[in-house]
């Protein structure tokens, strides 16, 4: 309270930017659904009306009846007004059901929106922990999984309702003015005062469902999820996290619990000293109007229309505050989804500057020149000072420890990352200057961590590209998976998961590597990127492959991420990479000359074969 | 239903209670005082007579009003918190029911629905929600034909048979579409997985690097469409019926109107009984609606906590053939005996497992190979009782592994998969489960060292008690790839069961962590059983014996030198690896 005006001011401030951001998204459905907003302008004038058809009426119906005595009048008023609320009701029926065909629409127009604009981040921004909180906070606008009181209907239901209210209150306020005006300010004061003591326990308790509960909400979810999600099957078995599961979400949710049990006692005793005031109120009230009928100055009529008004004139009191709650906390989201709009716009804007397209590329040359690099919310340096030149076709294998940056090194060609010093040339060209889309056409990769999707075989190759069905099988028969699709009675329309389908079918570790080796085949990109491409295969697989690879990649430029040294025996160049630092260049047989690194951690991987080898040979001379 | 609020939550059906109470007498508290008020005024009894009125009306709202404001925020705040029992109970039945309905296309749709009230937050409150309003509602149109009856029994007739009829409609369009929404699920539930392609960080390389954001698109206009069309016909059901019972309802309120009129102006009815009237039917309009309403959100989800019951109720099969008095020792292991064991998935006829023959002995550490897809993850399954054998049988220890507790035999498996995960937990708990760190922390710290992960945990600011993902906690670190392996092996390593399995488990390591774990698998497998997939046949080192899986079957079985000798398939895998690494070539 020392603060009382501060408080207002800043709460004042919230308000004018919450109706700015309601502003704005109205702005934005107007542009494409002009109707709607004018049928909404006129339901609002339909609803404001509403409640008056049967105040007016019924107080005329009962004047005929106490005064004139006339049954015909009292049957018309009847009939009209009966009339009346069936037009509203049907009014109100339509009108709903366009909306909410509109809400959905609009919804989904918006969420798509921000999945096509997500998917054009850079990758460094869809990394960033607070672009991913933002990103979920705007989602929930359009899908809440939380929140559901985000849900961007009942913004639009609130700020509609809002404006209702407000007619109905102007008209209400005309009627009552006839009355006493001491009385009249009386009312509003109290009514005031009670508002504010309803907002403030309202405010209380949206902080509580807001907070607290969104808060369990989402640790809820990741029980949920891991509860139901196929990947984790074996881990909750084997691990017996049934039980374990269940006491985690109760001590997580105990002590959060104990905090709200307090604030709704806080806030349910606002609002009963609220509703104090205002059922004394009405008890006045009551009383004055009786005794105003009772002295005869106003007719039983009128008693009964003021009654109604009073009635009408709190509810839609409570009605705006409730309102004005709500948007502003919706309004809050709002905020965030039309900040995250503004922040992905940029980039698209960088994205249509200066560009350099690449059509009939014959060269694919990169050069990296003295690149640093280290990770946005990091001080130390992954890579350092690499400087590296892959030429035209060239075979090249990249080996070092875990964490030493090699496929970091890769996330920087393939332009998921920029480069913190030093730059990257493609054909003489710094990527960064070249357009993404037609830069990245030209490069095909299979990360370590790759996804099949959940989509057919196919899909999972072509992604819905034409191309000619020779391609794919020729494709499928040199990464070897004919036998496994010809024993599917959908080939390659089989869908890729049981998930959704069950006459979908999930494919063994190693196969699904090959599928997705098969992908990057299929995109026909000058350069080709493989990272731990045969970790899941078996001997004679990995030898296939790579047998089927070199013709594969002949005129192609490849670059192998592997610590299976064997793989390196057939490439052109190796660079070995410590903590960042390229210590070593070279082919295999300079390299094994050396006797450096790349010797040591050869000799490593082939000690155990050659040791399995020296028992045989001792085995066999026994 | 209610006897789960019984159990974990009393205060919320006494809470519910009060609610009920004070909801259902409000509205008519006014509406009678309004007669008295009137008739009051109208037959002149006195000032006296309407101060005395309008005290009692005060005295009883301030007590029903309060009331129900009491009862509203703490029956809100219980049933928002019965939602922890609840969520657990599913959470709990989906980890624990058997393994092969995490595939099943019909469980996992089963399941969803089974979740439906317990995600999208606000389901369960508004199904119990409706639960009150609905007796809310009875009460209060009960109590609203009670007072017309005893002005007018014909009256009472009519409004009656509007109830019905009304009744009957809002039934048949809620059963109508129950089934369509049912239809919809999938599709929603599909809807969500492209959400996630399309924005989440673990799809994010793919889609840019294969530029699939036209595709994605694509695929969720096509969602989105079939969901319209269903959306369309349920609006269209709820609007046709509405319209109808709209009509009915306003004709329903003309006649009583008419009726009324005639009744005041020929038959001596009181303007404050008239009003009475008017009022009573304009409540009853309102309670019907009210229950209309309520019964849409009643049924509908009514429908999945259904779901959510059946599914809590989803018999295990692996879990019923327990036997008494078979009890597992855990400090050493025991022999494992697979005899003619066949199998083939429960919603495929292709055989994965054919006639399998093998026996291993405590203690022995043996690595099964073979092609991608001969069957040795599912050999494994087998073995972990993920499944149970389609034919044959498979002992431990002498015994069927059917006879066991279920979860006394998970007990004594370590392992470490392909595809582990690691939760978004701290690293100790990530390694042993336990919320508390001061109980084992010496036990943890000398794993840990062991497997050289020790100064590195010790290097971040909370040590141990870091949180591995940065979803709830913005001090949460990710480990990279290698470290993470470390830990999951810390974690087999902490459970220390008698039987070990590792499924590719040096697959993303370098030379270097590869001979590290070597070491530790050393420690790790010491006098305990040892089973290894690898694709790396330098496992074949650390192996008394070796298996080789052909489309199904055993084809060679031996030790190294053994099956070397034999030069069949293994020996021909072997010499295809390590071709590459020939003496000559250092």
């Amino acid at each position: 309270m020392s603060n009382f005006p501060g408080i207002i001011r800043s709460k004042t401030k919230e308000w004018l930017n919450c109706f700015r951001n309601i502003g704005i998204l109205y702005r934005k459905i107007g542009k494409s659904h002009k109707g709607y907003i004018v049928a909404s302008l006129f339901m609002i004038l339909v609803q404001a009306v509403q409640p008056f058809n049967s105040i007016l009426f019924l107080k005329m119906i009962i004047e005929e009846l106490t005064l004139g005595q006339n049954w015909m009048m009292a049957t018309v008023y009847a009939v009209t007004m009966c009339g009346l609320e069936l037009v509203f009701r049907l009014l109100n029926l339509s009108y709903g059901n366009y909306e909410a065909k509109k809400i959905i629409q609009l919804k989904t127009d918006f969420l798509l929106e921000i999945e096509e604009k997500t998917m054009i981040l850079p990758y460094q921004q869809i990394e960033d922990p607070r672009m991913i909180d933002e990103r979920q906070k705007a989602m929930e606008v359009f899908y809440p999984r939380q929140a559901a009181f985000m849900d961007i209907q009942n913004t639009i239901v609130c700020f509609k309702l809002l404006i209702t209210h407000i007619l109905q209150i102007s008209g209400l306020i005309a009627i009552m003015l006839t009355l006493n005006p001491l009385i009249f300010i009386t009312l509003l004061v109290i009514c005031f005062i009670s508002s504010i003591l309803n907002a403030i326990a309202s405010n209380k308790e949206f902080e509580v469902w807001d907070q607290s509960l969104v808060k369990i909400g989402r640790k809820l979810g990741y029980f949920q999820e891991i509860s139901t999600n196929f990947t984790y099957a074996k881990e909750m078995r084997i691990n017996r996290l049934g039980q374990w599961i269940v006491d985690k979400m109760q001590s997580i949710t105990k002590a959060i619990v104990k905090g709200i049990n307090k604030t709704v006692v806080v806030f349910t005793v606002t609002a009963v000293l609220s509703s104090i005031l205002m059922i004394l109120q009405n008890g006045g009230m009551y009383l004055y109007l009786g005794w105003l009928a009772y002295s005869q100055i106003i007719t039983i009529a009128d008693l009964t229309a003021y009654i109604s008004s009073i009635g009408t004139f709190i509810a839609a009191l409570t009605g705006v505050s409730g309102c004005l709650i709500t948007l502003q906390k919706s309004g809050l989201y709002i905020d965030i989804y039309l900040r995250y709009l503004k922040n992905t716009d940029f980039h698209i804007a960088e994205e249509e500057s200066p560009t350099v397209g690449l059509n009939g590329l014959e060269d694919f040359e990169l050069h990296l020149e003295n690149v640093w690099f280290s990770y946005p919310d990091q001080e130390e340096y992954t890579l350092k000072g690499v400087t590296l030149t892959i030429s035209n076709h060239m075979k090249l294998a990249i080996v070092g420890e875990n964490g030493a940056g090699k496929t970091t090194l890769i996330k920087l060609l393939l332009r998921l990352y920029k480069p913190t010093k030093g730059y990257i040339y493609l054909n003489g060209v710094d990527i960064q200057t070249i357009n993404f889309q037609s830069y990245i056409q030209h490069i095909a990769a299979v990360f370590q961590d790759f996804r099949i999707l959940n989509f057919t075989a196919d899909e999972n190759i072509r992604f819905g590209r034409q191309g000619d069905e020779g391609e794919i099988e020729e494709i499928i028969r040199e990464i070897g998976l004919t036998e496994t699709f010809s024993q599917l009675p959908a080939g390659l329309e089989t869908v890729m998961g049981r998930q959704f389908n069950s006459d979908g079918t999930e494919l063994s570790g190693g196969q699904q590597q090959k599928l997705a080796i098969a992908r990057a085949l299929y995109k026909q990109a000058s350069l080709i990127v493989l990272d731990e491409p045969t970790a899941m295969l078996s001997p004679r697989s990995e030898y296939e492959i790579y047998t089927n690879f070199y013709t594969l990649t002949k005129d192609k430029t490849t670059i192998y991420i592997s610590h299976r040294m064997s793989s390196c025996r057939f490439c052109d160049q190796i660079v070995v990479l410590n903590s960042g630092e390229m210590i070593e260049k070279g082919s295999h047989e300079e390299l094994i000359k050396a006797k450096g690194e790349y010797y040591r951690l050869y000799t490593l991987q082939a000690e155990f074969y050659q040791d399995l080898k020296d028992t045989e040979t001792h085995a066999a001379a026994d | 239903m209610l006897s789960l609020a019984w159990h974990h939550n009393r205060k919320y059906l006494v809470f519910s209670a009060l609610q009920i109470i004070a909801s259902s007498v409000s509205p008519f508290i006014n509406l009678l005082y309004m007669k008295y008020l009137i008739d009051g005024i109208m037959y002149g009894k006195g000032f006296d007579y309407i101060l005395q009125a309008t005290l009692i009306m005060v005295a009883f709202n301030f007590i029903f009003t309060n009331l129900g404001t009491l009862a509203n925020n703490f029956t809100k705040l219980n049933a928002k918190a019965l939602m922890v029992p609840m969520s657990s109970m599913f959470c709990k039945k989906a980890v624990e029911m058997d393994y092969q309905f995490t595939e099943d296309t019909e469980v996992l749709e089963e399941m969803n629905r089974a979740s439906f009230v317990l995600l999208n937050g606000d389901n369960l409150e508004v199904y119990l929600g409706a639960i009150n309003g609905t007796i809310i509602a009875f009460i209060q149109l009960v109590v609203t034909i009670a007072i017309v009856t005893t002005m007018n029994p014909l009256i009472f007739v009519m409004v009656l048979v509007v109830s019905v009829v009304n009744t009957l409609i809002s039934l048949f369009l809620q059963k109508k579409n129950y089934k369509l929404h049912r239809l919809m699920m999938p599709v929603e539930r599909r809807w969500r997985y492209l959400i996630e392609l399309a924005v989440d960080l673990q799809y994010g390389k793919t889609v840019r690097i294969y530029d699939l954001k036209d595709f994605l698109l694509g695929k969720s206009r096509e969602n989105r469409k079939e969901y319209f069309e269903k959306n369309d016909e349920i609006l269209a059901n709820n609007k046709k019926g509405q319209m109808v019972m709209g009509f009915i309802n306003v004709a329903q309120q003309l006649v009583i109107l008419m009726w009324l009129i005639y009744a005041v102006l020929n038959r001596a009815l009181s303007i404050g009984n008239f009003t009475v009237l008017i009022n009573s039917a304009q409540q009853f309009s309102a309670s019907f609606s009210a229950i209309s309403n309520q019964l849409i959100n009643l049924y509908q989800n009514n429908n999945y906590i259904n779901d959510f019951f059946t599914f809590l109720q989803r018999e295990s099969c692996l879990r019923h053939s327990a036997l008494p008095d078979r009890h597992l020792k855990k400090e050493e292991p025991g022999i494992i005996e697979l005899r003619h064991v066949s199998f083939h998935y429960p919603n495929s006829d292709q055989m994965i497992l054919r006639d399998v023959n093998l026996t291993i002995a405590p203690g022995e550490h043996i690595t099964i190979v073979g092609e991608n897809g001969a069957g040795k993850t599912t050999l494994i399954k087998l073995i972990m009782r993920l499944y149970d054998v389609t034919e044959g049988e498979i002992l431990y220890d002498g015994i069927n592994i059917k006879e066991y507790d279920y979860d006394e035999y998970m007990d004594i498996f370590s392992t470490v998969f392909q595809d582990f995960k690691i939760f978004a937990l701290s690293i100790y708990e990530n390694i042993t489960f336990e919320p508390d760190s001061r109980k084992r922390k010496q036990e943890v710290d000398a794993i840990l060292k062991d497997s050289g992960l020790y100064e590195k945990v010790q290097s971040l600011p909370l040590a141990e008690e870091t949180v591995l993902s940065r979803q709830f906690d913005s001090e949460g670190m990710e480990l990279s790839g290698g470290q993470h392996q470390k830990l999951v092996f810390c974690r087999a390593v902490y459970k220390n069961g008698p039987v070990v399995i590792l499924d590719e488990p040096t697959a993303n390591l370098s030379p270097v962590a590869e001979h590290d774990i070597y070491e530790q698998f050393n420690r790790l497998v010491h006098q305990k059983t040892a089973i290894y997939i690898s694709h790396r046949l330098s496992s074949s080192k650390i192996s008394d014996k070796i298996c080789v899986l052909k489309s199904g079957s055993i084809a060679e079985y031996g030790t190294h030198n053994e099956l070397m000798r034999l030069n069949g398939l293994y020996a021909e895998m072997f010499r295809l690896q390590s071709q590459y690494y020939e003496k000559e070539a250092l």
